[in-house]
């Protein structure tokens, strides 16, 4: 469960949060968007426990950041433009960065690349990764340790229509497995088919967007599927 | 604790190019230097067969006599000390602050799961590679003395008198010994990348350098214990002693150096918003 309250955020005596209060139950997806510029990546930074608060609170499945200078315990986390070691493959950054935690397997992280329709045995390294390529494999970093808290900073940049489909079944499961999701985006009709919340960033403030009728999921995905037929 | 040795591990294993280039660079360095000892030995007319370990070793690091000496002996600007320690520092400060940038950095410190240690990581992962550096550049600078001249004393031997430079009793013969100078000018300068390293990750790899170098240029032109590249100077001893500063107390103040930068830059990194041009960079 993500809870932030109140939280304000001054960055160089300009305030890019402005009492922001939000909370994501487990299980639940939350759509943020936004024009440029509007505080969405600040945000997801801020529950990342990358940047604090200048005041109010940040509190990640039980943790409040500030107090404890550290990241929420089990999260995955895609920041815009994704960067990986240049000389490394896919499958050997991933295998990397999961060293850390050491909570997955190779052959967890061999399907998590293949979930966003990348083969594990490519044998290119990072820096010969087409943009779309790079964005797949920021997703499978985010996904592959089944994460409680999962925040995606415009997912769907540079994806192809393959790489959308297989990011909202992602994002899907996550949910349903019962993680906390949020997504922020400049991109709002995707939103509208993934999230069950929408909240709109304006210029640091964040409130809920006028458009309230989400379809339930079944629905969505026969919408998108019908709009592709279309 | 577990913390800090997942952290550890991880950079051994993203850094290991790093590390390899530190390993090379020493090789390098040694290479190098002794050409320019024989350069030395030849200008000289001394017959460079004749080098031990320890005029091989003053040769690198004993940079300068102080500006002071009256006599006619001109006062040579230490560039190859300059290089040697400039480069000892290369790898570490490089690598400490390209992977503390990017959204591969940010993905790596939250999996860490606290910000201290993967700070602290850091500066052992920079430990170890400038010791690599030290372990390559002794290795290769032994292995080449022992082919020229079979002479692996760390003493130095009358030879280096005749270059004119080190007509220092206490390095050569006192209980400061050039040997011991051999661990603890590398020790020291390990030491005294910490600050270095940590001004990499909190401002950037170029500023870092530039004190680094600043630091060297300022002992160059001065002798005062508050100069860390001064603790650097083996043919200074004296000029220390005088001030009461021995090798071994350098060896204490640079530790205490490293440790209060480490504790000054860990308060400082756990407040810091984690943002700064990691978008754009790669
Ligand atoms: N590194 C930074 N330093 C100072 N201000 C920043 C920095 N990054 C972003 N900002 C400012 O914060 C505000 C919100 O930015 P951001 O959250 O990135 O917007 P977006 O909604 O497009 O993701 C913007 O006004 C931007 O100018
Ligand atoms: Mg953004």
């Amino acid at each position: 469960m993500i809870e932030l309250l109140n939280v304000c955020k001054f960055i160089k005596s300009r305030e890019v949060l402005r009492d922001v209060s939000l909370s994501i139950e487990s299980g639940e997806v939350v759509g943020i968007k936004g024009a440029n510029g509007s505080g969405k990546t600040m945000l997801l930074r801020s529950i990342a426990g990358l940047i604090y608060p200048t005041s109010g609170s940040v509190i990640v499945d039980g943790v409040n950041l500030r107090e404890s200078a550290a990241f929420p315990p089990s999260i995955g986390l895609l920041i815009e433009n994704p960067s990986f070691l240049p000389h490394l493959t896919g499958l050997k950054n991933c295998e990397l960065l999961a060293s850390i935690k050491d909570v997955v397997t190779n052959k967890q992280i061999s399907q998590c690349l293949m979930d966003v329709g990348l083969d594990p045995q490519d044998t290119r390294t990072f820096n010969k990764y087409s943009l779309g390529m790079k964005q797949r494999l920021g997703l499978a970093a985010a996904f592959m340790e089944q994460p409680h808290v999962v925040l995606l900073d415009e997912p769907t940049n540079a994806l192809d229509e393959e790489g959308i489909e297989l990011l909202s079944s992602l994002v899907r499961k996550s949910r349903e497995r019962g993680a906390c999701i949020a997504i922020a985006s400049h991109d709002a009709l995707v939103l509208e088919t993934i999230a069950d919340k929408i909240y709109l960033m304006k210029e640091g403030a964040l409130q809920p967007a006028s458009s309230t009728a989400i379809p339930p999921v079944d629905q969505q995905c026969a919408g998108t599927q019908a709009e592709e037929a279309a | 604790m577990k913390r800090l040795v997942q952290c550890l591990r991880f950079d051994m294993l993203a850094g290991h190019r790093f590390l390899l280039a530190s390993g090379l660079l020493g090789c390098l360095m040694a290479a190098f230097f002794l050409t320019g000892s024989w350069v030395r030995a030849s200008a000289y007319h001394v017959e460079w067969s004749s080098f031990t370990l320890g005029d091989n070793a003053l040769l690198l690091l004993g940079g300068t006599l102080p500006p002071a000496a009256s006599d006619q002996t001109p006062t040579l600007f230490p560039i190859g000390w300059l290089l040697l320690f400039v480069s000892s520092m290369a790898a570490p400060v490089l690598y400490a602050g390209r992977s503390s940038r990017g959204s591969f950095a940010a993905n790596a410190i939250i999996r860490g799961g606290a910000r201290a240690p993967w700070l602290i990581a850091k500066c052992l992962w920079s430990i170890i590679a400038s010791l690599v550096f030290w372990l390559a550049f002794f290795t290769v600078l032994s292995g080449l003395t022992l082919c020229v001249s079979g002479d692996l004393s760390p003493l130095a031997s009358r030879s280096i008198e005749v270059i004119g430079l080190a007509r220092n009793d206490d390095l050569t013969q006192g209980p400061y010994a050039l040997g011991a100078f051999l661990l603890i000018a590398p020790a020291v300068s390990t030491l005294l990348l910490v600050p270095l390293v940590l001004l990499g990750i909190l401002a950037n790899e170029l500023l870092a350098f530039l004190v680094g170098i600043g630091c060297l240029l300022a002992s160059v032109m001065s002798i005062t214990g508050f100069v860390p590249g001064e603790y650097l100077m083996a043919t200074r001893t004296n000029s220390f002693l005088a001030h009461g500063i021995a090798p071994v107390q350098a060896l204490v103040y640079s530790l205490t150096l490293s440790i209060v930068s480490l504790l000054i830059g860990t308060i400082v990194f756990r407040g810091k918003n984690l943002m700064g041009r990691s978008e754009t960079h790669d």
